[in-house]
């Protein structure tokens, strides 16, 4: 059994947790298991563990890239 | 007058004449001769002192006139060496000043650089605190004003990046 973990931002309401779930089971397949995880830093947006992979869709690291760019610049 | 004979004269002036006739001779060997001998041999002294002075005088001449050309010599020798001393030093003082130019442009160009580097380093932190205060400040507004219909667009959007069906 695959375990999913979801760490979610303080915004993310159950029902988009569940409409994420189920997606996950239509997408992947196979048995999975969630693990919901709440974190304030998030801003916005989720990050997901599976596999040993993580897939990281918060806003706070979209804003970190966008402000690393324009230091950069 | 009648002929002369002398055996009319006094007796007294031929003891006389005779007596300096006598003198005559006597001093002539025993005064006279030495005398000479003496005076002879003091003008043969004079006279080589006399030499031995010329030449004591000459060789002086000649030293002192080798000395005055020696001291000439020397005179010149210091005049030429002053001069060059003189030529050297007003050299080096020329490259002196113009190394204290040169180290004081350099000095100079270094610290105009440095200010320029500073401030480019000034403006850039400021830049970059202008840009993590706006950055915050987005962060803030992001998270006060974020719906969870954005979360659900951000779901949507992982979906169809990330995983396609049966991953």
């Amino acid at each position: 059994m695959k375990k999913v973990v979801i760490t979610c931002s303080e915004s993310v309401s159950d029902k988009t947790y569940e409409h994420i779930c189920r997606r996950f089971g239509e997408r992947c397949g196979g048995e999975l298991s969630f693990e919901k995880k709440v974190s304030k830093e998030l801003v916005g947006g989720f990050t997901v563990a599976v596999d040993g992979r993580i897939y990281d869709m918060s806003i706070k690291t979209q804003m970190e890239m966008l402000k690393k760019h324009m230091n950069e610049g | 007058m009648e002929g002369f004979d002398i055996r009319n004269l006094p007796m007294d002036l031929i003891l006389n004449i005779l007596n300096i006739v006598l003198l005559f001779v006597i001093v002539r060997a025993l005064v006279w001769k030495p005398v000479k001998k003496f005076l002879d041999a003091r003008n043969e002294k004079l006279k080589k002192a006399a030499e031995s002075a010329a030449a004591d005088k000459a060789e002086a001449l000649e030293t002192k006139s080798k000395y005055e050309a020696l001291i000439a010599d020397i005179e010149k020798t210091a005049a030429e060496t002053e001069e060059k001393a003189k030529k050297e030093a007003g050299m080096q003082a020329e490259k002196i000043i113009a190394d204290a130019e040169k180290k004081a442009e350099d000095i100079k160009s270094d610290a105009l650089k440095s200010a320029e580097d500073e401030k480019t380093r000034a403006l850039e932190n400021m830049r970059s605190d202008v840009v993590d205060l706006a950055f915050s400040i987005s962060e803030k507004l992001i998270e006060r004003n974020i719906k969870d219909g954005d979360n659900m667009k951000i779901a949507e959007k992982f979906f169809d990046e990330h995983l396609s069906e049966g991953e």
